[in-house]
């Protein structure tokens, strides 16, 4: 369609009609000193902290340092064409970014300028980037839970919303696979996603929105980007700019999760800014306030009580540790501020526990009273035997010789560690996964093969969705597992078993019978292939032998 | 305007309490213009600065070159600032006691830049204006600066008032590219 000239006249006339003609009053100042990122600027007198200051070509700076005659600016945008001499005016605002649901779908710099190429974002409506938290009295305890649709994290450390529950770990164990997941599994719900992505490489953000835009997932969710080529000023703003996006959602009573990917590299980029400004180095040379300036991003995520309009803040901040060292400085500082703590380690990974994460040290301080009642009757007891099981298997090692009730503990734990597997980008649903574990938990998954639970719960949910259907939607309406649905679902898993022969109820109880129904212990390793995994077959054919006894009992319970 | 050293700050301030306390302030500007002008001189300032000429020659020469007519304290503070190594801060000394001259005597000093020269009933009009929007006397310098385009940018302090049809030209971009 071809844009008429006359179109274009009137629209410009309409611009100019409301153009103020009048003198333009503004602090000035002379650049001094310009480089990396920062500017040292005599006068600007007037200026306030945090400031937000223009520079030549519509380059836009923030006042960080206010001394007795000099302004020490961060630069927002390139810098190589500022010069000494160069003049600089006061704006008469902080730095603010623009908010709003137009901002939803889109990826944007740190200032809120669309970096997707789908145009300028339609959004009158800003928001300034530092803003003192919610207090105490406009808040209320965390009672809804973000459902991040994996199973390791929703059972055992379960997320609210309004928590901050750290993501921690090394290098390449699933950090950001976690973040993406749980972003994925908000789609069709109410919970609006922002993903900051601080210091990563630009093909890696473009893999993640590439991601999300192939599952769906971008209709409800803000991408912040600053990558490791953009300036580190603009790094050090960048969770502060998606937070403040946050905000609008939270301050209109709904709900809003914020990932910051990853902390690590905001400490790196902040002490970077911190030390060309000459501020004091402390530990491990980052300046004195890192401290602060992680504490006052993570206390904007809040749950807002009902006068206030009930909206939520949700913060999952991601810390990169250097080979499993969880006690250097920004470790601690960011443990010691969130509610909780989602360990994931490499050496777990590595064994073919995908999400990695360690059951033993990860918590969540707030999350279970979020956690619907069903969920939370599972749980409790996932939570005991993972424990029991993993102090057992440290030992079990190098006992040969082991009595019942510990070779049953290791064979459950076993299978509740297998059952807690999943594939990235398949979030479960919150009854799936209440199903799945109360089988688990309760002993029916004991005689499955290992490296088969996979597949045993996918084939039975679909069992369940084609003999019960209404088993499902009753979990996730009623939230709470009554006596009857546990009837349906022990009738569901007896059936089950019986007709696809998955482990040995119902088969004649004799040594040996088990290799036959599950079609072979021999392909097992394969599978898996490690060290670990051989080692966890050999467990398994030593659980067998004692198969025979369990699964008597099992049945009885039945 | 460079950026003044702290040090040259602090030594103006004692200057000038001390001129205020004596009542001898117009004697302390005149007679620190007459030393900034004198240490201005290309040869006098080569040896101020002069890092092997010993202490005793420098002030032999400087009291030399200042005359009687002087009186005692300015000199001496000169030679103090010299004795410490602070040739280089006298002349931001003497800028910023002017500025603390002017501020005690409720002056501002406004720097005019125009795109063409002003008739007298136009700087009239711009010093009525801006002795109201500062509620200060108003002490002008001018210069001619035709990347204006047209109109004026005063400056007085840290605060630019920017009637330039530039300074308008730019904002109409910015206003008409961020839409």
């Amino acid at each position: 369609m071809a844009i008429r000239s006359d179109e274009i006249t009137s629209i410009i006339r309409g611009e100019l009609k409301g153009f103020e003609a009048g003198a333009d009053v503004a602090g000035v100042g002379t650049i001094v000193e310009v480089g990396d990122g920062i500017a040292q600027i005599y006068g600007l007198s007037g200026a306030l902290a945090s400031e937000l200051l223009e520079f030549p070509n519509g380059i836009m700076g923030m006042a960080f340092n206010l001394e007795e005659e000099t302004v020490g600016a961060l630069i927002l945008g390139g810098y190589t064409s500022l010069k000494e001499g160069d003049q600089v005016k006061t704006t008469g605002r902080v730095v603010e970014v623009p908010v709003g649901d137009a901002l939803i779908g889109r990826v944007v710099n740190p200032l809120g300028q669309a970096i997707d190429g789908k145009g300028p974002i339609e959004t009158k409506k800003t928001r300034p980037v530092e803003r003192i938290a919610p207090g105490v009295i406009v808040r209320q305890p965390v009672d809804t839970p973000v459902q991040t649709g994996i199973k390791a994290i929703d059972s055992m450390i379960p997320i609210g919303r309004g928590q901050r529950e750290l993501i921690i770990g090394d290098r390449q164990t699933g950090k950001t696979a976690i973040a993406i997941d749980t972003i994925i599994n908000q789609k069709g719900q109410d919970l609006i996603c922002i993903y900051v992505a601080i210091g990563q490489k630009q093909s890696t953000v473009a893999q993640v929105v590439a991601q999300l835009e192939e599952r769906g997932a971008m209709d409800h969710t803000i991408v912040v980007s600053a990558a490791a080529s953009d300036p580190a000023p603009l790094q050090f703003l960048a969770p502060y700019a998606g937070v403040a996006m946050g905000e609008e959602f939270l301050d209109n009573g709904r709900d809003a999760l914020c990932v910051y990917d990853d902390l690590s590299k905001h400490a790196w980029a902040y002490r970077q800014v911190s030390l060309l400004m000459r501020r004091p180095p402390g530990r491990e040379a980052y300046p004195g306030d890192i401290f602060y300036a992680h504490s006052r991003l993570l206390e904007r995520a809040a749950r807002l009580n009902k006068e206030n309009g009930g909206g939520s803040l949700t913060a999952l901040p991601v810390i990169e540790t250097q080979a499993g060292d969880v006690s250097a400085y920004i470790p601690t500082n960011v443990i010691s501020i969130t509610d909780g703590q989602i360990f994931l380690q490499t050496d777990l990974f590595n064994q073919g526990q995908r999400p990695a994460v360690n059951a033993g040290i990860s918590v969540s301080r707030v999350g279970g009273n979020a956690q619907i009642k069903a969920m939370r009757q599972v749980s409790g007891r996932l939570r005991l035997d993972l424990a029991q099981y993993r102090e057992l298997a440290a030992f079990a090692q190098f006992a040969s010789d082991l009595d019942k009730a510990t070779r049953d503990q290791l064979t459950r734990g076993e299978k509740l560690t297998a059952t807690l597997r999943q594939p990235q980008f398949a979030p479960v649903p919150v009854e799936r996964q209440v199903a799945i574990l109360w089988a688990a938990t309760n002993g029916h998954l004991d005689d499955v093969e290992t490296a088969k639970v996979g597949d045993f719960e996918a084939e039975f949910m679909r069992f369940i969705e084609s003999t019960n259907e209404g088993l499902l939607p009753a979990i996730a309406k009623e939230k709470s597992l009554s006596d009857d649905l546990v009837d349906q679902l022990t009738k569901a898993v007896t059936d089950f078993k019986e007709q696809t022969g998955y482990g040995r109820a119902g088969a004649p109880t004799k040594p040996g019978s088990q290799a036959k129904s599950k079609g072979g212990n021999a392909k097992q390793p394969a599978d898996l292939g490690t060290a670990e995994a051989e080692a966890s077959a050999e467990t398994d054919a030593r659980a067998a032998e004692v198969k025979d006894e369990t699964e008597a009992s099992e049945a009885g319970e039945a | 305007m460079a950026r003044r050293s702290t040090a040259a700050r602090r030594y103006a301030d004692a200057a000038f309490q001390m001129g205020k306390e004596e009542r001898s302030l117009d004697r302390w500007e005149r007679e620190l213009g007459v030393l900034r002008d004198l240490l201005g001189e290309a040869q006098l300032r080569a040896v101020a600065d002069h890092p092997a000429i010993p202490y005793a020659a420098k002030e032999r020469i400087l009291r030399a070159a200042a005359g009687t007519d002087i009186a005692r304290e300015p000199v001496e503070l000169v030679l103090l600032m010299i004795r410490r190594g602070r040739p280089r801060a006298i002349e931001a000394m003497v800028d910023r006691f002017d500025e603390l001259l002017r501020r005690e005597r409720g002056i501002s000093k406004a720097e005019i830049r125009s795109a063409l020269r002003l008739e007298d009933d136009e700087r009239e009009a711009i010093v009525a204006r801006l002795r109201e929007l500062t509620g200060t006397k108003i002490q002008t310098s001018e210069h001619v600066d035709e990347a204006l385009i047209g109109g004026v940018a005063v400056r007085i302090g840290d605060t630019l008032y920017d009637a330039s049809v530039r300074s308008r030209l730019e904002r109409l971009r910015a206003r008409l590219t961020v839409a």
